[in-house]
């Protein structure tokens, strides 16, 4: 939890650069961002211009070159690997544009998986989470499925359900659309805003403007930086140009 | 045709292009192969085939089976006696007879002792080796006035007279009498390991007793045939035994009371116990190329998912499941016959170090050589394997769904059920195969550790021994002998680093004259009461370092006034007098009565009892054996025995000198350490057994944990995205590492239950070749399945240390 006034995260002037052979390239350059808690905010932009290794690194999957970044008030750029598993396992809830769910295990243990890595936790809190956490996207009824025999709208809403079971502060949800049918993008969607009013942080990486439309808040991004959306704009129009 | 070797060309292109792939691949089957070729190979040439000679496989025994004892206890009969066989029988083509003519070669500035062979006139034929050199023994050679002439062995002609040709009509003087050289035998020709052949008459004269033990003509002879065809053992056998029979009467004493004849092949007699080793070690190699072929059959399925998409698109676009069958195969076979190649290289150098390991006991005569039908069985195997690691990854490639393989990347393909539970099959087999050769391997470690930490009774380090070869005739008396030690024994022992010098006639554990039977007054006994016996001076006993139990050693004066007295050991007064005090009794060794010139009717008196040593071997039960003064009679030659601290081979010519001062005709001769005997006689056969299945459990230990690591590595870049996923939900290192190492001890712990069943159902028939543990060692299975399960776990280790690696970012990104 947050201290009152205090955002959920804080971003400041964070930089990511790879290194590849003789050529940098700068993902990130000097982007601030702060996202509050029970926000519902989507980032945007074009392809290649660092929302994916931004949501990344507020999700702990990587580290910034450089800048600062706070999370419920903590700095967290700098933790060791161990230290930044147990966050995002706590933490952070991941719902991928693939699903990522595991083939070999089924719905259930699908989504109990993150709390397996949780010490300590007893096996009959981890099962009300998941069933918990199941019901909520409306899975409860498949969990002896494996992936494979799942549609792709509910392999996401499976997906959903392991992201929710380990009640995070936040929703990382990396176009979470991208691999569905319109039909079942809007399907998910409509659960991540229920999830949102039921009081969810949730932080998005889309390109598909409909859907960003159902976020609270939008944050552009281009050639690494945050921009507003008329600069955005103009900027795309001289790219396109 | 044009096809297959447009296979052959994009086969040869695949494994180039994935040199690692073939590399491991050529080398398991090498291994396999190479070490399966060695032993059987030794298997072959060894025990199929040990001999040059002409119908070696009908080549037969004849043996004399005492059936109170049930040993085959005559395997040497009277000269007349095997004459009597070869004109009686009705089952051989022909018999021979042969023996041991031990003498001493005279040159101008040394004399050498010679390890020659008597044979009979028919023998150069019945072996039917031609010489390499000259000619062979004739009819003629061995006609009463014919000039008297011999034939050398190869390897006494290379190592006597450097090979040199010339050697033809050399004149030699053994034991003073000059003989003519007018032969060579081959390198093959080893017949009784002797250096030379010299002819005898079937008719010769029966030597008397006494002309026996002053000549080294042989009175006792082997008696070997070539049995008829279609003729069983066992009535060749009865045909010899009607002829025994009749010549019981004149022989009484070369025939046990209950006899039976009796035939062998003298294939089984020579390479007998071999055989049994060389049987094993034939069940472990087809272990080993088990192991070799599923590790190859393993990484060949690896192979070909990884071309899910290239096969695949083959089908695509035509190619029928045979045609893909085919050129898979192909590609199997170029590395079937590759591995060929590099295995028939490790059995030649496999070979070269079977032949050249000192004292091992592989049959002298026996080629060793990759000899064409080795080379075929090499060409066999190779095909055989290539059928069995080929074929089933073939048609496992050929089987899959054409879409979704065209729809993959190759990388994280097939992660079906049947792949994944194919390779963990293999595994799980490979790794069971190498707990059974780990437990046959821990086994024969165990027993050789036993015979090697096994107390012998004295301490044998530092200990030489060596026979003294006395001219003949001039030291058969008692003073004449006793005049010699009184005057070495003590410039011996003075000698720096040399603490004791005695004489005796056998050298320590070496064994030495025995006799049938025992006669001590009050104890009458129905059977006979077979004991040891040795004639020594008075510092044998601290030379050994034999400890008195009872009574007293015995002293210089017993030796030197030849006291009638005796110390024996333990097993000799359990064995004869049980809990009675055998001091002050009398004992008379009956064999003595039979040699012209030993006392006769003579009885000893117990003065000591020393603790027991074994005096028969390390690996056969201890004999009643009883110690006299070596003044009782001055027949015989006798052994040094010289207790040193100093490396006692270093004093070998300082003896050679001393002896030399005294009298240059007495010859020191096979001098060497009771330690180097052990090494040689004791240890060799077990460590022969260690090292031969210890190669094949490393091997397979090493293809197992290759295969182990395959599948596990494999697995790991299977499941790259699943562990990327994993750690982005918050997995620790200890998590993914504990994954993986479960994975992999699911299959290891599978291999090794799997392959503990197989060890305890099959370790029986490795019993008969330990000894001084059981066949079911508790250490060895404990042992061995744990260090199996160390070395497996750490294969799992090399891959798990990649997957906790895992960047999640770029796991992710792969999908």
């Amino acid at each position: 939890m947050t201290e009152a006034g205090q955002p959920l995260i804080q971003i400041q002037d964070l930089t990511k650069v790879f290194y590849t052979d003789e050529i940098e390239t700068h993902a990130l350059s000097g982007v601030h961002l702060s996202i509050n808690k029970g926000e519902y905010l989507a980032m945007s932009g074009p392809s290649g211009c660092g929302k994916s290794t931004l949501l990344s690194i507020i999700g702990l999957l990587d580290t910034p070159t450089n800048g600062r970044y706070f999370l419920n008030g903590k700095t967290v750029e700098n933790l060791d690997f161990a230290e930044r598993s147990r966050i995002r396992n706590q933490e952070i809830g991941f719902i991928f544009q693939s699903f990522n769910l595991i083939g070999d295990l089924t719905v259930y243990e699908n989504v109990e998986l993150p709390l397996t890595y949780r010490q300590k936790m007893p096996a009959a809190d981890r099962k009300a989470r998941v069933m918990e956490a199941l019901e909520r996207v409306g899975m409860a009824h498949r969990i002896r499925h494996y992936p494979s025999q799942l549609s792709g709208g509910q392999q996401q809403r499976v997906a959903v359900a392991r992201a929710l079971g380990g009640k995070p502060s936040i929703l990382l949800a990396d176009e979470p659309t991208g691999n569905l049918d319109s039909r079942n993008g809007e399907a998910v969607m409509e659960l991540l805003q229920n999830l949102h009013r039921e009081g969810a942080t949730i932080c998005m990486v889309t390109h598909d403007p409909r859907f960003a439309r159902h976020a609270q808040r939008e944050v552009h991004l281009f050639d690494g930086k945050v921009v507003a959306e008329e600069e955005l704009k103009k900027l795309m129009q001289e790219t396109n140009a | 045709m044009s096809g297959l070797l447009q296979d052959l060309r994009y086969a040869l292109r695949q494994l180039r292009k994935n040199p690692g792939f073939t590399a491991v691949a050529v080398i398991a089957l090498a291994l396999g192969i190479g070490l399966s070729t060695t032993i059987f190979s030794v298997f072959y040439n060894g025990v199929l085939n040990p001999f040059p000679y002409r119908d070696a496989n009908r080549l037969t025994v004849i043996l004399a089976l005492d059936k109170d004892h049930g040993s085959e206890n005559r395997a040497m009969f009277h000269l007349d006696d095997v004459a009597a066989f070869r004109q009686g029988n009705h089952t051989f083509d022909d018999i021979v007879a042969y023996s041991g003519w031990d003498v001493i070669y005279s040159r101008q500035s040394s004399s050498e002792p010679v390890h020659g062979c008597v044979l009979t006139p028919n023998a150069m034929g019945f072996w039917g080796v031609p010489p390499l050199l000259g000619r062979g023994l004739t009819e003629q050679d061995s006609e009463p006035n014919a000039n008297p002439v011999a034939v050398l062995s190869y390897a006494y002609w290379q190592s006597m007279f450097n090979g040199d040709k010339a050697v033809l009509g050399t004149t030699m003087m053994l034991d003073g009498h000059a003989r003519t050289v007018v032969g060579v035998m081959p390198k093959r020709f080893g017949l009784y390991g002797a250096d030379l052949y010299i002819p005898i008459a079937w008719n010769r004269p029966e030597p008397s007793l006494a002309e026996a033990f002053d000549s080294p003509d042989p009175t006792y002879f082997f008696a070997t045939g070539i049995i008829k065809r279609k003729v069983s053992l066992q009535t060749a056998a009865a045909d010899i035994q009607v002829i025994a029979q009749a010549l019981v009467p004149l022989h009484r004493q070369d025939y046990p009371e209950h006899f039976q004849m009796t035939a062998k092949p003298m294939n089984d007699v020579i390479v007998d116990d071999f055989k049994q080793t060389v049987t094993l070690l034939i069940a472990a190699v087809i272990l080993l190329m088990l192991i070799s072929s599923s590790n190859v059959a393993s990484l060949l399925l690896t192979h070909h998912t990884a071309r899910a998409r290239e096969i695949a698109l083959r089908a695509a676009l035509g190619a029928t499941r045979g045609r893909l069958i085919r050129q898979l195969f192909v590609e199997s076979l170029v590395l079937g016959l590759a591995g060929c190649m590099v295995g028939c290289f490790l059995s030649y150098l496999g070979l070269r170090v079977v032949t050249l390991t000192p004292g091992l006991q592989v049959p002298g005569e026996a080629d060793m050589s990759l000899n064409w039908p080795v080379l075929f069985f090499a060409v066999g195997l190779a095909l055989l394997t290539t059928l069995f690691f080929g074929l089933a990854p073939a048609l496992f490639a050929v089987r899959k769904d054409l879409r979704s393989s065209l729809q993959t990347t190759g990388v994280n393909v097939n992660t079906s059920s049947g792949g994944a539970r194919l390779r963990a099959g293999l595994v799980v087999g490979q790794v069971a195969f190498s707990m059974l050769l780990l437990v046959f391997a821990g086994l024969m470690m165990r027993s050789f550790f036993a015979i090697i930490h096994f107390d012998p009774g004295i301490n044998t380090q530092g200990l030489l021994g060596a026979e003294i070869h006395f001219p003949p005739h001039q030291y058969d008396s008692v003073e004449n002998k006793r005049a010699f030690f009184d005057q070495v024994l003590p410039r011996i022992a003075a000698l720096p680093g040399v603490t004791q010098a005695a004489v005796s006639f056998g050298v320590p554990l070496e064994g030495g004259p025995e006799t049938d039977d025992v006669t001590i007054p009050g104890r009458p006994h129905d059977k006979h009461w077979m004991t040891r016996f040795d004639a020594v001076s008075e510092e044998y006993f601290p030379a050994l370092g034999l400890r008195l139990l009872q009574g007293r050693l015995l002293s210089a004066a017993d030796v030197a006034s030849g006291s009638r007295v005796a110390v024996v050991n333990r097993t000799l007064v359990k064995s004869y007098f049980g809990d009675q005090n055998p001091i002050g009794q009398q004992i008379k060794f009956n064999v003595l009565d039979e040699i012209p010139k030993a006392p006769h009717d003579a009885y000893f008196q117990i003065v000591g009892v020393v603790n027991d040593y074994n005096n028969f071997g390390l690996q056969r039960s201890i004999m009643p054996q009883a110690f006299f003064p070596y003044t009782f009679t001055g027949v015989a030659d006798r052994s040094l025995v010289v207790r040193t601290v100093v490396n006692p081979s270093l004093l070998v010519n300082n003896i050679r000198q001393i002896f030399a001062s005294v009298d240059p005709n007495i010859l020191l001769l096979h001098p060497g350490t009771v330690d180097d005997y052990l090494q040689n006689f004791e240890y060799m056969k077990p460590k022969f057994r260690l090292v031969s299945f210890g190669a094949c459990a490393a091997i397979g230990l090493g293809l197992a944990l290759i295969g182990l690591f395959g599948v596990m590595a494999y697995s790991v870049t299977l499941q790259t995205h699943e562990f990327g996923v994993r750690i982005a939900l918050g997995a620790q290192a200890g998590n993914i590492l504990g994954f993986v190492l479960r994975k992999g001890l699911l299959l290891v712990g599978s291999g090794i239950l799997l392959g503990l069943l197989a060890s305890a159902l099959s370790v029986r028939i490795v019993k008969s070749q330990l000894w001084g543990v059981s066949a079911f060692d508790l250490g060895t299975f404990v042992l061995a399945p744990l260090a199996l399960l160390a070395t497996g776990l750490l294969a799992c280790y090399v891959p798990a240390r990649r997957a906790m690696r895992v960047d999640p970012m770029v796991a992710l990104r792969q999908e």
